[in-house]
Parts: C-alpha cells; structure tokens; sequence
C-alpha cells in the first residue's frame, strides 16, 4: 500500500512499478475506488494499492477507510507492506504522517521512500540516511523516482523488508489525555494506546449507536476539548520530528541551484489580468486540441471496423448471432471506440496541469471569486475533473470541509459537461456545422464546442449562485492549500495514466454499452405479428416501423414532438437515461438497423439523410439538432453520478428530486431553443 | 485590553511586505482549534521561517514559505499568525 502526502509523487512511483496492470475497485466496505496494480519481483506477485495524497490521518476525507485498513487485521486490504513516500526536499512535514502512521499500525511494516532526492540536493539539503534509519529504527530507501534503476532498487528492498515488531514510535504521545484513554483502551479492548487516541479524535466518524453515546459522555466527564487533544499531538510529533531532523538533516547553502524562475512564472500566473487570460488560453487550447489532435486516430477506428464488418458481411451467412453482430454490437462497440482518443487526450491534458502544479494555482486564483457564488477554491477541481467525469468530481468534493459549499459542489458538478456528453456534442456538432471551416486557423467546430463548456460553466455559476441564497449555514470555510514546485512531468508517466483512465472508461462504460445495443437490436428487430392472433407475438420485421421499438416510441412521440424530436429520438433519450454515451451508440444500432447498409463508418453522413415520416423534410434540421444539444447540457442522465450524489449526501431525497428537476428544466430549454431557432431562422 | 494589543506589538504575517521574512511566535486562533491544529499540521510551528511570497490577484488569499514549501491560504487564516518582532 502506498501513502504519502500530496505531491510527492507517489502516482510517479505507482506508474512505475505496475505500468499497465492497473486496475480500479473498491476499498472494502465502502464506495470510494482505487487504483490497484500488479508487479512481480523474485518470482513472487504483489498488489499494491495507491491511495489519495494526505497530510494526517484525522482530518483527511477517507479517515474511516485509512482506520480500518491500517488496525483491522481481518480487512481484505489489510497490508503486507506499506510504502510511504516522502518528499525528500521537505522531510519534517512529510514525516508527521509517518510518525502517525507507525503509531497507528502497529504491526504492518512500512518503508520510508525518500523521493525527489535530486531536488533536495539542488536545495542544499543532504539527508544522513543511515542515521534516519536509525533514529526512527526503520528502513529507509532514497530514490529518484524518474530514475529506472531507483525503482528495481525499491522494488527489491520491498522483497528484503523484515517484520515489523510492534514499537510505538513517538515519545510523549501516551500523555495525552491518559485517564480517558484507559477507559476507551478497556471498553474495546484495544492495547494500542494511539489507536484509543484516536478513536477520541474521530468517533463520531468510526462508530455509531451506543458507542458514540458513551464516548462523548466520556469525553464530556473528563472534560476534554477533541480539537485541543489534536494541537496537542501535533505539538508533540514536531517536537520528535525536530530532534530527528536535527541529527539527520545538513543544509549546505552552497550548493544551492536558484530557483528564481518559478517565482517569476508565480507573478504572471497570480496575476489579476494575465493569470485569468492564460486560464481562459488554456481551456480554448484543450478544446482545439480536442478535435485537431483526434482527428486521425478517429479515422484509422473507423476504417478498422468496416474493415471487420465487411469480413464479417461477406463470409459469413446470414443467421441470427451474425445478425446481432453486425448490427447490434458492432456498432455499439464501434460508436464506444470512436470517442476514445477525444476523450483520452483529455484525460492527459488534465493530468498534464495537475502534475505541472497548474491546478492548484487555478484554485488560489479562483478561491475567491468562487466565495462569491457559494463555493470553495477547492470546487475548481471538481469542477474541472467533472470535464472527464462527475463521479470522481463529487468524489474530490470531499476535500471541502464546510457542508453547505460541498453540498452546492456536489449539486452543480453534473451539470459541467463531462466526457460522456462529449461524444454526443460531437456528433450534434457535426450536424449542425457540416464541413471543417476555418477561421484564421480556427476549428469552427473547436469553437462551438468551446461554447458549450462555456453555457455549462454559465449555467454553474448562476445555479451556484441561488443555492448560495437559499441555503442557509454559518460553518467556516476553509482553504488551506500547498503550490508544490513547478516540475516539468514525465512522458511515460503521462502515456501509462492515459492509457490506464482509457482502459477503465471503456470497461466501465461498455457494459451498459454492449447490453442496451443488444437490447436495442432486439427490440427494433422483431415485433409483433398481427396475422397469427394468440400467439406469441414474435416475429422478425424488415421494415423498422413495424418493431416493437417503435410502437414503444410512437407511445412517447406526442410528448417529444415539441422539441422537433420524433420517436427514433425519443429512444435515444429513453436508452440513454442509464448512461448518456449510450445516446451515439443507440442512434447508430437504430440507424444501422434501418439502413442495413454495409458501411458503417458513413453514420453522420446516413443520420443527414434520415427523413421524418410526417413532413417529409430531413430529420436533423439547425433547431432540432440545437434543441437536442441544449437537452444534453441540462439532463440528469447518468445512474452512477445520481447514486454517488446519494452516497456522498447521505440523503436519498436530493438525488431524486434533482433527477426530476433537472429534466423538467432540460426539457423546457430545449423547447425554447428549438421554437426560436423554428420561427426565426428557418 | 484593546490597549494592550497595541503596547504589545502586535504583528501578524499580514503586515509583512511581499518577500519578507520572519519567525512566527504562536498560533493565535483563541478557542479555534481546528484553524490552529490545520495551521500547525501544514508547517506553520513557533519558531519556524515565514515568508510571505505574494497576494492572490483579489488579495483575498496569499501565498507564504514554510518548511521550504509554498503554502496558500486566506487571510482570515493568515491574520492568526503572529510573528515575533
């Protein structure tokens, strides 16, 4: 298992050591994911499992999690090994989470993994490793973490590392508060004295029912402030940590490199006019890239599949699995495959500016302007890791202490539009602005794509604005945030995240996918039969008008019609509810299905060409494409990101009525568009 | 009592100016304890360097050196800091 705080490069150093194994569950017991990954050193597999950045183990969002993995011997995750990574340059403070850390594992044996060590060097600081280990009696390896042969080095000393014997590392901690912590020791039944400690700090979050009660009565006869205890320990780990540092740590102010230049690039980015110039420059750059960089990779998919699907069509006859192939998951899959370099380009893009040290400025600029609409600096991460996708977002909104701007967070980060609308808006897009137009050099396309994040983060900031109003809580916020050293960030770093969050968006999205394109097959390939009466009223139909997909829509198309929708639509909207990436790939089944034409990668071209049955007039026009564009800005259609909201709030009445309220609101916008765009400019 | 902060010289890290450096006494947070024990947990000790770096561009937050790191924080924060003179 690997800790540390945050920034010190411990997903460096995770990347490493697995490069591909890596998968995404969940802690046991709970909801919140990690990354786990696999490597193999002397024959022997390990697991390891990185866990998000923190600076002590009371406060940090997942304390519950960190408890019971690190005392509870009976958790699946419980560890062989712990990795914690310090940041060499900055020893003292990395090593108060450590002192925490062996105090609350007591038994697990955990190496010290000095990282960034050419930094601190070019700092002037010179660490005597050899009297670390032994002032805090552990093993302790200085690394590079960019450096391969650093990693094999690590990699071998995590096969040599002995077994702990249970020790209690810091002096003093055992004076805190030492009548209560008898008590609490003999009603768990618990030998180590800071695991009782901080069953006091945290109890409200470990335990519930009677437990709860009788701690707090226990607190209260003692007379005890929980807050206070905390200021105490930390007073008393600087002190331990200080004794250490001072025997182990050399400042040499010579050889010390300047590093003027990042306080130069400090000034233009903290700017009042130049930093919000470049904030902005930067989204317009991610959008262009977007669409200028996927531009091949696209194609090269497409041509693959009607490679495949041609094989398929003309080698095989024609029966019911090939049917289903061809037209059921073919083109689901197809439709999943298309968007992925979009979408991975913006999972690098992101993960470039986190590793730069952008981000974290984005939110000292943004802290402020953010308080004025009810938010938190912190909210710009959610709101920018919401472009990807929102259940992370809602997830990272946990970093926000005070309710009210974590609540507001969490309730507005859906509505930034993530990757999952991102295929649809393309598609729309592409309906709406036919050809590639330039305009000194300008995508046509990039800039509209631009507007729509622009509309979602509009639409954020005026509905953040009337939560702030309405909701009503006096709690103190806080921003309390580290502006870690420009670095410039590895490209095997950067290949191997790409690559492992596209692995695990393809896995998560194409289960949905796979099961509604087949479900979606079904339907519109078979219907009921009316001749034979009585009977199972099965039967395959040529002609789609004749499915039951589309009795099922003619059922709904009274109510759409307004929007300049008809009933294939309208399915669309209906499948999509689960996951809106399905929207594309349901469009496609349906449209494939229709055509039974042998070359797929025509679909834009097919969908321009698709006539409504009443008026005669091609289905995709300016207002009914715009229309739909506005729908997908405003609807609630993601299961995962209602359920998270659920688990996050703890409260299963906010989800339900957003979901009503949001397609209430999704439904009458884009009626609006649509009736204006009809009347004024057709 | 409002006197005596006055005779006392009473300097807070938001009466440094930019670039300037100093030693922070205490943690003046009175019965906030959590302000205080998030202060301390981030690095700002007494008796540790301070330095404040820069004003955000609203100048509702700053950036100051501790512990050889960049911290940013707001200045309802900051104004607890106090600083030996």
């Amino acid at each position: 298992m690997l800790l540390g705080n945050p920034n010190v490069g411990k997903s460096t150093i995770f990347n490493k050591i697995t490069g591909l194994n890596q998968k995404v569950s969940n802690f046991a017991g709970s909801t919140i994911n990690n990354f786990n990954g696999y490597f193999k050193c002397q024959k022997r597999l390990y697991k390891i499992i990185d866990t998000p950045g923190i600076y002590n183990l009371h406060n940090s969002c997942n304390n519950k999690i960190f408890y019971n993995i690190l005392t509870n011997k009976d958790n699946v995750d419980y560890p062989y090994i712990i990795i914690y990574v310090a940041d060499s340059s900055n020893l003292k403070r990395n090593l108060f989470l450590y002192t925490q850390v062996i105090d609350l594992s007591a038994n697990i044996p955990v190496v010290l993994v000095l990282n960034m060590k050419d930094i601190a060097l070019n700092n002037g600081i010179l660490i005597d490793s050899d009297e670390l280990s032994t002032q805090i009696n552990n093993s302790i390896i200085s690394i590079n973490s960019n450096n391969a042969k650093d990693i094999t080095k690590l990699k071998n000393k995590i096969f040599y590392c002995k077994k702990k014997t249970s020790f209690f590392l810091t002096e003093n901690i055992d004076n805190i508060a030492p009548n209560l912590v008898s008590l609490i020791s003999k009603k768990f039944n618990i030998n180590n004295i800071y695991q009782c400690l901080y069953i006091i700090n945290n109890y409200k979050i470990l335990f519930n029912g009677e437990n709860t009660e009788y701690i707090n009565s226990a607190i209260k006869n003692h007379k005890i402030i929980v807050k206070r205890l905390q200021v105490q320990e930390t007073i008393i780990r600087y002190k331990f940590i200080q004794k250490i540092i001072q025997k182990c740590i050399l400042y040499d102010n010579k050889i010390v490199k300047k590093y003027y230049w990042y306080k130069n690039i400090d000034k233009i980015i903290t700017h009042p006019v130049y930093g919000i110039a470049i904030f902005i420059l930067i989204l317009i750059i991610i959008f262009q890239c977007i669409f200028t960089l996927s531009k091949y990779p696209t194609m090269l998919i497409n041509n693959i599949f009607s490679t495949i699907h041609y094989l398929i069509t003309n080698n095989f006859k024609n029966n019911l699995i090939i049917d289903l192939l061809v037209y059921g998951i073919i083109p689901g899959i197809q439709n999943l495959f298309i968007f992925i370099p979009q979408i991975s380009i913006l999972f690098a893009i992101i993960y470039i500016l986190e590793d730069i040290g952008y981000i974290s400025r984005i939110i000292f600029i943004m802290d402020h302007y953010m308080r004025h609409i009810g938010l938190n600096g912190y909210s710009v991460i959610a709101l920018i890791s919401g472009m990807a996708c929102s259940v992370p977002a809602i997830v990272s909104s946990r970093n926000i202490k005070n309710y009210k701007e974590r609540l507001i967070t969490i309730l507005v980060t859906p509505l930034i539009s993530c990757s999952a609308r991102l295929p649809i808006y393309i598609l729309l897009i592409s309906l709406i602005i036919p050809q590639d137009t330039y305009y000194y050099g300008i995508n046509y396309k990039g800039l509209l794509l631009f507007g729509m994040y622009m509309l979602s983060i509009t639409i954020v900031v005026i509905y953040a604005y009337l939560m702030n109003k309405v909701i009503v809580n006096k709690e103190m916020s806080s921003l309390i945030i580290e502006l870690p050293k420009y670095k410039i960030p590895s490209l095997y770093s950067i290949i191997i995240t790409m690559l492992n969050k596209t692995k695990i968006f393809i896995i998560e999205v194409s289960k949905i996918l796979i099961t509604t394109s087949v479900v979606l097959w079904f339907l519109s390939s078979y219907g009921f039969d009316y001749e034979q009466k009585n009977k199972i009223y099965i039967k395959k139909v040529s002609n789609i008008e004749k499915s039951y997909i589309s009795s099922l829509g003619h059922y709904i198309e009274p109510y759409i019609a307004p929007l300049g929708f008809d009933w294939r639509i309208g399915i669309c909207i209906i499948s999509s509810i689960s996951a809106r990436e399905v929207f594309v790939s349901s469009m496609s089944t349906i449209y494939s299905i229709e055509f039974k034409n042998d070359n797929l990668d025509s679909m834009k071209k097919d969908i321009r060409l698709v006539k409504n049955y009443n008026t005669g007039m091609p289905l995709f026009n300016m207002a009914n494409s715009c229309s739909l564009l506005i729908f997908y800005v405003f609807s609630m259609q993601c299961i995962s990101t209602l359920i998270v909201m659920y688990r996050e709030t703890e409260n299963i009445i906010i989800p339900i009525i957003y979901f009503i309220w949001m397609t209430l609101q999704a439904y009458f916008a884009s009626w609006i568009v649509y009736n204006i765009i009809y009347r004024y400019f057709m | 009592m409002f006197l005596c902060i006055f005779f006392y010289n009473y300097m807070t890290v938001l009466d440094l100016s930019q670039g300037e450096s100093g030693i922070i006494d205490s943690i003046d947070s009175a019965e906030n304890y959590f302000i205080k024990f998030r202060l301390m947990e981030m690095g700002c000790l007494p008796g540790e360097n301070i330095t404040l770096n820069y004003y955000s561009p609203s100048r509702t937050s700053i950036s100051i050196t501790v512990m050889n790191y960049q911290l940013a924080l707001r200045i309802e924060y900051a104004k607890y800091i106090v600083i030996r003179s």
